[in-house]
C-alpha cells in the first residue's frame, strides 16, 4: 500500500510539484575528490583489458608477440618523443572548463584564454559553464555546458555528449583548409563547407541545425544534407525527421553567451553590426544608404564583452543609429532629429 | 527476471577496452554512489571518498561477474555496503550501522504527507528531511537523464521548451522523455516509501 495519498498520485502534476517543493540539488563529490577516484578507476580498468588483451594473444601469438616486442624496444630506444600538436586555444571561458588527458583521464583547467587545446585532449564543460575556442585552421568553436568532445586531429573532433557550435567564418578560413571540420558522433559524421551550424547530442539522438551554408551528414542509417534554415535529428534506433528551423531564438542563445570578445582594435560600426547580425543568425538591413554610410565611417572604440543583441542596444546609443529586430531581421535607420 | 540489457552492453564496452564506455561508466555512477554512501557514513567526505573508490575500483576489476540481472548500480550499491562495514571494521570503531528506509523495506518510512511540517515540531523537521532525501534517492535510482530532466523542471524550476532547447530535442520528443521519468520517478519513489511493518527507526551501536 503506497503511503501517498490517493487523490495525489503522480499522475498528478500538481502532486509532484508538490513533492518536489521539498527537493533540493543532490550532492556532487569535490572536483579533487572526483580527480582522485578517477584516476583509481582508470588504472584499475587499464589492468584488468590490458591481462585480458595478454591472455588472448599468449594463446595464439606468443612467439611473434616476442619478436615484436625486440622490435619495439629497439624502435622505442632511437625514436624521437612526438611533439604535442595544438589544434585550437581558448578564446573565452564560463564557469568550470576542463582538459582530459587520454590515457590518465586527468583534468586540468583550462579557463585562461589563451590555453592551448592540443589533439588527443578531450574537452569537458560541467554544468552552467561554456567555452568558446579558436580552431587553428580557422574559425569559432563553442562548447555548451555538459559537452565532451575529443580533439582527434586538427581538423576532426568526437562529440561524445552535449552541444557544439561551428562557425567557419569562412572569409577568414585558409585557402588550405576551407573545406572541412569534421564532427564525428556515434550516429553519424558532420562535415561542412562553408558554414554556420550546431550539433548536438544527447540521449542518443544526434542533432544538426544549420544557420547558414551546408551540412552532410553520413550514418549508419542516414546520409544525406542539411542546408540553412533546416535541422535533422537522427535516432540511434532507426529514424530520422527534418525540421524547418530558424538561425535564431531560444535554441541558438546560448551561442551568444559565449562569444569571443569582438574588437580588440578599431573596427567600424558596420563592422560591428555585421558581428551582431552573424552572432545572432539575424540579417542586417539598412533603411537608407545614408545610414550604412554612417556606419561604416563611424569607428567603435574600445572591446565588446557583452553578448551581441544586448551590446546592439549598449552601443549604438552613442551614435546617431538606431536598431530594430523583428524576427531575424536586424533594421538600422538614422536617428530622427530630437531622436 | 529481468535482464538490464543496457548495463550488459556497457560492461561488454569497458572489457573491450571501449575508453568513452569507462568515462560513461564513471560519470553515471561516481556521483550517486558518492551519495549512497555519504549518507551511511554519517557525511564524512574523506570516509566517503575513500569508500568510493574502493567500490569503483573493486567493481572494475570485477565486471566480467556482472550478469545484468540487477542494474549496474543497484550491483555496486551492494558491493557498497560491504566497503563501509569493512571499513568501519578496520577503523577500530565501535561499528554504528546507520539504518536507512530504503535498505530495510519492514522500517516504517516517516513521510506520509506532503504537507510542509511546523517548524517547531521535531517528528514533523525529521520527516520533512526525510522526505527530501528520499527525492534525492529516488532521483539517483533512476537512469541519469531523467534525474537530471526532472531536477531541471521541478527543483530549477525550467519550462519544457527550456529543456527541449537544452538537449536539443524537439518538445515533443522532450515531453515524452518526461513523461518516462516522471512515471519512473512515481514508481521508485512509491517502493521506497511503502508503509512498512515495524515503525522504528534507530541506529544501533554493537562492539566489534
Amino acid at each position: 500500500m503506497s503511503s501517498i495519498d490517493e487523490d495525489q498520485e503522480f499522475g498528478s502534476e500538481e502532486a509532484l510539484r508538490e513533492l518536489f517543493r521539498h527537493g533540493s540539488h543532490r550532492v556532487h563529490p569535490p572536483l579533487e575528490d572526483e580527480q582522485e577516484i578517477r584516476a583509481a578507476v582508470y588504472a584499475e580498468w587499464r589492468q584488468v583489458t590490458g591481462k585480458r588483451r595478454r591472455n588472448k594473444r599468449r594463446l595464439y601469438w606468443a612467439a611473434a608477440a616476442s619478436v615484436v616486442f625486440a622490435t619495439f624496444l629497439t624502435w622505442n630506444t632511437f625514436r624521437v618523443p612526438e611533439m604535442p600538436v595544438t589544434a585550437a586555444k581558448v578564446e573565452r571561458s564560463l564557469g568550470d572548463v576542463y582538459l582530459r588527458e587520454r590515457g590518465s583521464g586527468k583534468l586540468t583547467a583550462a579557463k585562461d584564454p589563451n590555453v592551448e587545446v592540443l589533439v588527443g585532449q578531450t574537452i569537458v564543460t560541467r554544468s552552467s559553464s561554456a567555452v568558446a575556442i579558436a580552431w587553428s585552421v580557422g574559425g569559432s568553436l563553442r562548447l555548451d555546458q555538459q559537452t565532451e568532445l575529443l580533439i582527434v586531429s586538427p581538423t576532426i573532433v568526437e562529440l561524445q555528449a552535449g552541444r557544439i557550435y561551428y562557425d567557419s567564418n569562412s572569409d577568414r578560413v585558409s585557402a588550405e583548409h576551407e573545406t572541412l571540420l569534421t564532427v564525428n558522433t556515434d550516429i553519424g559524421i558532420v562535415r561542412h563547407s562553408g558554414t554556420q551550424f550546431m550539433v548536438a547530442l544527447f540521449d542518443d539522438n544526434l542533432t544538426v541545425s544549420v544557420r547558414e551554408g551546408l551540412v552532410s551528414i553520413d550514418g549508419a542509417r542516414f546520409a544525406g544534407k542539411a542546408v540553412a534554415g533546416q535541422k535533422i535529428e537522427l535516432r540511434d534506433s532507426g529514424g530520422h525527421t527534418v525540421h524547418a528551423e530558424s538561425g535564431y531564438g531560444p535554441e541558438w542563445g546560448w551561442i551568444e553567451s559565449i562569444v569571443p570578445i569582438f574588437g580588440h582594435e578599431s573596427r567600424s560600426i558596420l563592422d560591428f553590426l555585421n558581428w551582431v547580425s552573424r552572432e545572432s543568425g539575424r540579417q542586417l538591413r539598412f533603411e537608407s544608404s545614408s545610414a550604412e554610410s554612417l556606419a561604416a565611417s563611424e569607428e567603435l572604440v574600445g572591446p565588446v564583452e557583452v553578448e551581441p543583441t544586448r551590446a546592439l542596444k549598449i552601443f549604438l546609443k552613442t551614435t546617431d543609429l538606431k536598431s530594430e529586430i523583428v524576427d531575424d531581421v536586424i533594421s538600422i535607420r538614422l536617428a530622427a532629429a530630437g531622436e | 527476471m529481468p535482464i538490464h540489457m543496457d548495463d550488459k552492453r556497457l560492461v561488454k564496452q569497458l572489457l573491450a577496452n571501449d575508453e568513452r564506455a569507462v568515462e560513461r561508466f564513471f560519470a553515471e555512477n561516481v556521483s550517486r554512489l558518492y551519495r549512497f554512501a555519504l549518507a551511511r557514513l554519517a557525511n564524512d567526505p574523506e570516509a566517503t571518498k575513500e569508500v568510493v573508490q574502493l567500490v569503483l575500483t573493486k567493481a572494475t576489476r570485477n565486471l566480467k561477474s556482472y550478469r545484468g540481472e540487477a542494474a549496474l548500480f543497484t550491483w555496486m550499491c551492494a558491493i557498497c555496503r560491504n566497503e563501509i562495514s569493512d571499513w568501519m571494521a578496520k577503523q577500530g570503531r565501535y561499528r554504528e550501522h546507520i539504518v536507512l528506509a530504503e535498505d530495510y523495506p519492514e522500517i516504517q518510512a516517516a513521510v506520509d504527507s506532503f504537507q510542509v511540517p511546523q517548524a517547531d515540531n521535531p517528528e514533523r523537521q525529521y520527516q520533512r528531511l526525510e522526505m527530501v532525501r528520499m527525492i534525492q534517492v529516488a532521483l539517483d535510482r533512476l537512469p541519469p537523464k531523467y534525474g537530471d530532466v526532472l531536477e531541471w523542471m521541478y527543483i530549477d524550476g525550467h519550462s519544457v521548451k527550456e529543456i527541449a532547447a537544452r538537449l536539443s530535442m524537439g518538445q515533443e520528443a522532450t515531453q515524452s522523455l518526461l513523461a518516462r521519468a516522471k512515471k519512473a520517478f512515481g514508481d521508485v519513489y512509491g517502493s521506497l516509501t511503502s508503509p512498512m511493518t515495524t515503525a522504528s527507526n534507530s541506529t544501533e551501536l554493537s562492539q566489534t
